[in-house]
């Protein structure tokens, strides 16, 4: 199955940023004035694929871009929306970070009703997610790109890994 | 770290989330390191909504730090899929609200972190517009700052568009270059 957006990132469609790893462009069907989208170039569906190298570069151009729409749009705020999963709204199998510039009486509602939870069930919610936040640790780092080897040199190191592979089989 | 000012310091001493990120407030904290600390919003759109605020004292995110920044979008995927883990949701919003118009609600900076289910009745209510090639490229020119003409809106309706561009352009002098303000730009995507 094609991925819309990977067609943007390969047409450079409504381009306003590029860098290696990611893109911002215009949306193409905006929910108000100036409405970015931000991508990582690499096909990533949910936001838990997105290596932690590529979400920081988003992030920081989502401010950006915030930025250059309060001062170069007159922009009165931004919202920043990520729509992880379908049944948060993703609308796209390629995960977007939207920034969607704001002014009085645009018509957008954003808000929610807030719910009521007893005392047990938020100390239940706590303590459930305290278990898996403790697994939050080292952020991912780009690996170096691996050096490229011409011909001979190539098949002396696939010599040379055998002969160490062959050897750990020697090992009782 | 920059040294604070005595105003500084007051406004941090009258800041609920300052508070909250230093313990001077009781909070459910979820997970905290050197830079910040996530809590369980007490007013959750779900179960389970998570706030990440920082502990430096910031009002918006745009005024953040790109290092502090990273590691805030790095801690929110991580939260993301802690929930999506501890409470077996189907999805997650991120969301962060820069200026009060935008529903900011607090003068400290926080990132939502908001866990989903299908038919969970909530809905971020997102109604789409159309945009024509040359609204896109307005934009594109707008963001990167270049100065644009103002001919193609003027051409097609040239009575209705002169009146309202004089209406809402106000402070500017009405020239024939000019960067494209929001104002001007909803006109083009309303078809003004």
């Amino acid at each position: 199955m094609s991925c819309i957006v990977c067609d943007w990132v390969k047409e450079k469609k409504g381009t306003v940023y590029e860098d290696e790893k990611i893109m911002a462009l215009v949306a193409p069907k905006p929910v108000t004035p100036g409405h970015l989208l931000i991508v990582p170039k690499e096909h990533a569906t949910i936001l838990e694929q997105v290596p932690d190298f590529v979400i920081a570069p988003m992030f920081v151009q989502a401010n950006k871009l915030s930025t250059k729409a309060f001062e170069l749009l007159g922009a009165e705020g931004t919202n920043l929306l990520i729509n992880n999963g379908i049944a948060a709204g993703q609308n796209t199998n390629h995960i977007v970070l939207n920034v969607i510039p704001r002014k009085q009486g645009d018509g957008l509602q954003l808000a929610w009703q807030p719910k009521q939870l007893s005392e047990e069930e938020m100390s239940t919610i706590e303590l459930k997610i305290k278990e898996e936040t403790k697994f939050i640790g080292e952020f991912e780092k780009e690996k170096p790109k691996p050096v490229e080897l011409k011909g001979p040199e190539k098949v002396k190191e696939d010599e040379e890994e055998n002969y160490l592979l062959k050897q750990l089989d020697r090992l009782p | 770290m920059e040294q604070q000012t005595i105003g500084e310091q007051g406004e941090q001493q009258q800041c609920v989330f300052c508070q909250i990120a230093s313990g001077g407030v009781a909070s459910r904290k979820v997970y905290e390191d050197d830079k910040v600390v996530a809590v369980l919003d007490i007013n959750p759109a779900n179960p389970g909504h998570l706030l990440l605020i920082t502990k430096e004292h910031h009002v918006i995110m745009p005024q953040i730090p790109d290092a502090l920044t990273e590691h805030i979008g790095m801690i929110a995927k991580g939260l993301s899929h802690a929930l999506l883990k501890a409470l077996k949701v189907q999805g997650t919003n991120i969301f962060v609200a820069n200026g009060m118009v935008a529903g900011q609600r607090a003068q400290h900076f926080m990132l939502h972190i908001i866990p989903r289910m299908e038919k969970d009745g909530l809905q971020f209510k997102l109604p789409e517009h159309a945009m024509r090639a040359e609204q896109i490229e307005l934009l594109q020119k707008a963001f990167k700052g270049e100065k644009v003409e103002q001919k193609a809106p003027a051409e097609e309706k040239p009575e209705k568009k002169k009146k309202k561009t004089k209406k809402k352009a106000s402070k500017k002098e009405p020239a024939e270059e000019k960067k494209p303000s929001l104002d001007d730009i909803t006109n083009v995507l309303l078809g003004k």
